[in-house]
């Protein structure tokens, strides 16, 4: 009889919880949501409505038909993939060298690497820009993937040395026995049975590079190429005539794709972030 | 499992790719719109009787043929290029790119899209040009121009041979454009600070800061937002300011640039005028959330609501208003000189944009100039691009003869408020100044400090940094 | 493992050639940090002891630049306003997360409705980049009449509140924002902390009587207590790195009442264009970021023996 009243007392608490969580996180998208669909006299209404009435999507047609803003997500995508790929394509490597091979300095050399994911971007970028400025490489996506991509490589190189520390060493070893150089072993066995420690690492880096500001802030002049964060800040600071409805609407078309596919994947990425979370 | 999940990631992936990708085709298709509405009625006449020039194309990416052999880079201010949302403006750059194009088919020019965060990419194209790799022609803001003058090349010859003079300028453009004896840049608009009111509720505007503030407190009694003025962090609020500290004949700096706005009178005239903006916030005739306002538009949704009296603001505020609030502007605003002090003072501040070329290419240098001249420079260029944008034009001869300004009650105004306009100096130390004043300004309005210690620490980190 | 693959370990570990060295699988990852981390951070150390500016090309070696940060007062209101940001910001993102990992950890052994959407919820900030975080809440706070916040405050009766006019309560929103943008990396941390503590050991507590209090600060906080720690040094880090949501949600206004340490690098070189003292800033920036990790590896090391 205790126990019960113990249980209900227990939901009655937690449910409480959850409301306010709810709440407090779930309310200021709302309102930005809120916000985009409303016309002009309705923005100036007061007091404020939590809901429009009109349901305006010509916000949304403005923002896409005036703004830079589908390029600026294009830019985001091309960005983020393409650091994803570089990162893996350095960090597989490091990972499988940390987790198989036996070598001096290991251990130091291991914690050498964590500490730049301790480092504020804003530190190296101020003089990258400088030396990107004088061999005429601003503007340059390469070089901006290039950055991202280091800012990455750190956190991404310990993730995948963890993974690789859990599947059985005896399985690579066996095809090294038969002949394989290790190249071809860590190509054909382990990054198969690797993939779902690769995606989830993938999923962290590209959420990482998606919300990156400051390097594409200070790296990039050329609106053309910039990605949404940027492009984003600079709607917000136009001179010209955008007011709070359209910027509204250009946030939520800028935090749709990344909100979209994280609620898609949910479980997948929570694991994802637990299982790091545990090792990192 | 696990391996589900992976197909279904990659198939959203995909998915996601490719509607990005389908995304990206429309708004290219779009941001050419604008530019392919405004040649469409050319083109149709044009591309019957010429058929040579069918590959000079003009988007906002591209102006001449692609092909071309000389490029060009041109790096303008986003407000002043053809991926503005003012259609008027993006139709006349795009006639006027056309023609250019036409008459050099060798050439192409590459605008380089820019931040809006001015400050922030004049820096930006400071280290390039320090560095050699600055955009061919660049628009830079006239007050950080005395910071790039030792990488811009001069212009004479081509200001020559297009019969200009530089005494048609106003003296306050000429100092900034021939700061020796070489011409290094054009300015090619202008803009002047004004009072504008509201003429239903204002009968009389206000001329002194007392008068100003009487007025504004009747009007808040009666529910009004009496008197707006941006008042946040940025160049925008030293310059719709300053004019309190001019008209009491202050001075930011001497003739040799050396700062001198903490001393003597000119600390006086400067404490005086912080402490006016003081008495504003705290009389409650200006309400404490301009300290948000950055730039003038800031103000938009405050005056479509129709409850603000009065507002210090830029000229091309009319502009901007007209396409608010349409027809109710002419027939609500009026505009009238900036209280002072005294009675007796008139002041204002004038601001605008300098093209200046970098290119040390002799033949790219004077294409570049030949370019910004026929755009934005010479008696048509300058007429037709002040009209579209709603700007000043810098030379005393366009603003006599063009007829957009003839028939405009407000631009008659301004004309009037340009001939007591000051410009910032033409200083190295100018930003500094500049951002030291707006943290005062912040700083006394959140009621952190008082106007004299805001003064006197502004002057400690002025006088410290050089 | 048997005896056979033992031996055949032995002999592997015994074979020469071009993979058993670490440089190949190493090299990519070395040169992009050596050219992309420290090369730039040895850059910016050398530029805090010049009087560098934008724009010009050439420049002396001097301490001023640190000096003259020193004895500006400015520099010193500048750290309080950073230090409070952080900690507020990281304690109420730990406790937060605390609460909200506790009740869908327990929420989920009790099988209740809703705990997956309100585990996703509560991450979603996450997914969002932190300029839009910046925008987002300064429609919140916004202190003309149409503002929600305030009229949901004029309606509860607290009147109404100048958000980021204030120069306190500026400090105050930008950190609550903070905390809504944070509490998702701490409450993930945390939450699969509590994964790790065992269940036979709460039910044996339980049988004996434990109260929950007493479950909750004899086993649980003991048991996720190394997660709190690294969690702790994290977030410290990533809210002294911030300089994107700060920077559209006040520009570092009113005055430089917000202006936190990385903002105020920026602005020193990018609107001030005197690159020698905001290198000064930046290396600052990365002092702190040194030690923050320095405690990171010790905690990391101990916790391993």
């Amino acid at each position: 009889m205790k126990k019960k009243y113990n249980q209900t007392g227990a939901k009655v608490g937690i449910y409480l919880i959850y409301i306010l969580t709810s709440l407090f996180f779930l309310y200021p998208v709302v309102w930005v949501l809120s916000l985009s669909l409303k016309t002009v006299p309705e923005l100036f209404m007061v007091p404020p409505k939590i809901f429009p009435k009109s349901f305006n999507i010509e916000n949304y047609i403005f923002v896409i038909n005036n703004t830079q803003i589908l390029r600026n997500l294009w830019n985001s995508l091309y960005i983020v993939i393409c650091t994803v790929a570089g990162t893996l394509l350095i960090t597989l490597p490091a990972g499988y060298a940390f987790s198989r091979l036996k070598f001096k300095f290991k251990r130091s050399m291991m914690f050498g690497v964590l500490i730049f994911q301790m480092i504020s971007p804003l530190v190296i970028v101020i003089p990258l820009y400088r030396y990107f400025s004088q061999i005429n490489m601003t503007n340059s996506q390469v070089a901006l993937i290039l950055v991202y991509i280091a800012i990455s490589v750190p956190f991404a190189t310990w993730y995948i040395k963890g993974y690789l520390d859990t599947i059985p060493v005896q399985l690579d070893e066996a095809a090294l026995i038969d002949g394989c150089g290790r190249l071809k072993a860590l190509r054909k066995i382990l990054i198969p049975v690797t993939i779902p420690g690769i995606i989830s690492v993938s999923l962290l880096i590209a959420v990482n590079s998606w919300s990156q500001f400051v390097v594409p802030f200070i790296l990039l002049d050329d609106g053309r190429k910039f990605p949404i964060s940027v492009g984003l800040v600079n709607l917000q600071s136009t001179t010209e005539a955008v007011t709070t409805h359209y910027l509204a609407a250009a946030c939520v078309i800028g935090i749709l794709p990344t909100m979209v596919l994280f609620i898609i994947l949910q479980r997948f990425i929570v694991s994802a972030l637990t299982e790091g979370a545990v090792k990192g | 499992m696990k391996r589900g999940l992976a197909l279904l990631l990659a198939v959203v992936m995909a998915a996601g790719i490719f509607l990005a990708g389908c995304g990206n085709k429309n708004e290219n298709q779009s941001v050419q719109s604008t530019a392919a509405q405004s040649n469409a009625a050319q083109s149709e006449q044009s591309s019957k009787t010429d058929n040579s020039n069918a590959n000079v194309t003009v988007t906002p990416q591209l102006i001449g043929d692609k092909n071309a052999k000389t490029e060009i880079t041109w790096q303008p201010v986003p407000a002043h290029s053809m991926m503005d949302s003012n259609q008027a403006k993006v139709e006349y750059l795009t006639k006027k790119a056309k023609e250019w194009a036409e008459k050099h088919p060798d050439v192409k020019i590459v605008p380089i899209q820019t931040t809006i965060a001015i400050s922030d990419s004049m820096a930006k194209i400071l280290v390039q040009a320090a560095s050699g790799q600055a955009p061919d022609i660049a628009a830079i803001d006239s007050y950080i121009f005395p910071n790039f003058t030792k990488y811009a090349q001069p212009i004479d010859d081509i200001v020559q041979e297009k019969n200009l003079d530089i005494n048609d300028w106003f003296p306050f453009a000429q100092n900034v454009m021939k700061p020796e004896d070489k011409i290094l840049g054009l300015w090619y608009t202008t803009d002047v600070r004004a009072l504008f009111y509201r003429k239903d509720i204002v009968k009389n505007p206000p001329k002194t800061w007392q008068e100003l503030l009487d007025l504004g407190k009747q009007l808040k009694g009666q529910g009004y937002d009496a008197f707006l003025y941006s008042a946040g962090r940025d160049e925008n609020v030293t310059m719709n300011t300053l004019p309190y500290f001019f008209g009491q004949g202050g001075k930011l700096v001497d003739d040799n640039g050396t700062p001198v706005f903490g001393e003597g009178e000119n600390r006086a005239a400067m404490i005086n005028y912080i402490n006016f903006l003081k008495s504003t916030v705290d009389t409650g005739v200006t309400p404490t959330r301009v300290l948000n306002f950055k730039s003038d538009p800031n103000m938009n949704a405050d005056l479509a609501a129709g409850k603000v009296a009065m507002f210090v603001g830029v000229s091309n505020m009319a502009a901007q208003l007209r396409s608010v609030i349409a027809d109710k502007f002419d027939e609500l605003w009026d505009v009238a000189p900036i209280p002072m002090a005294e009675a007796d003072q008139r002041a204002s501040t004038a601001g605008g944009w300098v093209s200046t070329v970098f290119t040390e290419d002799d033949q790219k240098r004077k294409l570049a100039a030949d370019f910004i001249i026929d755009m934005y420079v010479n008696d048509q260029g300058m007429e037709g691009w002040c009209s579209a944008g709603g700007y000043l034009p810098p030379r005393k001869s366009v603003f006599e003869k063009a007829e957009f300004l003839k028939s405009d009650p407000f631009a008659q105004k301004f004309k009037e408020e340009l001939q007591f306009a000051y410009v910032r100096p033409a200083a190295n130390i100018y930003p500094t100044i500049s951002q030291e004043i707006q943290i005062a300004i912040n700083n006394v309005l959140a009621g952190q400090t008082t106007p004299e210690k805001a003064v006197d620490n502004a002057w400690k980190i002025v006088t410290s940094k050089k | 493992m048997s005896r056979e693959t033992i031996g055949k370990s032995n002999r592997l570990s015994g074979r020469k050639g071009l993979g058993e060295t670490p440089i190949p699988w190493l090299a990519p990852l070395v040169i992009i940090l050596l050219t992309l981390f420290i090369y730039p951070m040895f850059d910016i150390l050398r530029l805090s002891f010049t009087n560098a500016r934008i724009g010009e090309t050439e420049y002396n070696y001097t301490f001023n630049s640190f000096l003259n940060l020193f004895q500006d007062s400015g520099f010193y209101a500048m750290l309080k306003v950073t230090a409070f940001f952080v900690f507020f910001s990281v304690v109420f993102q730990m406790v937060l997360g605390f609460i909200i990992a506790l009740s869908v950890d327990k929420g989920e052994s009790m099988n209740l409705r809703g705990t997956v959407f309100v585990r996703t919820v509560a991450l979603i900030s996450m997914v969002i980049p932190g300029v839009i975080i910046g925008i987002i809440w300064r429609m919140m706070y916004d202190e003309s009449p149409t503002g929600i916040l305030n009229y949901f405050l004029t309606l509860i009766g607290v009147g109404h509140v100048r958000f980021l006019t204030d120069p306190f309560i500026a400090v105050v929103s930008a950190t609550v924002a903070n905390v809504w943008r944070g509490t998702a990396q701490s409450m993930i941390l945390l939450y699969s902390g509590l994964k790790t503590v065992p269940g036979e050991t709460l039910e044996a507590a339980r049988v004996d009587g434990a109260s929950a209090a007493g479950r909750l600060f004899k086993i649980i906080i003991p048991s996720v207590m190394p997660v709190m720690l690294i969690n702790l040094i994290l977030n410290t880090i990533y809210t002294f790195n911030t300089f994107d949501m700060v920077m559209t949600l006040t520009g570092g206004g009113p005055g430089r009442s917000t202006e936190v340490l990385a903002l105020s690098a920026y602005t020193q070189i990018f609107q001030l264009l005197d690159l020698g003292r905001g290198s000064s800033v930046a290396v600052l920036l990365l002092l702190i970021n040194s030690i923050m990790a320095a405690v990171y590896f010790y905690i990391m090391k101990k916790s391993e023996v």
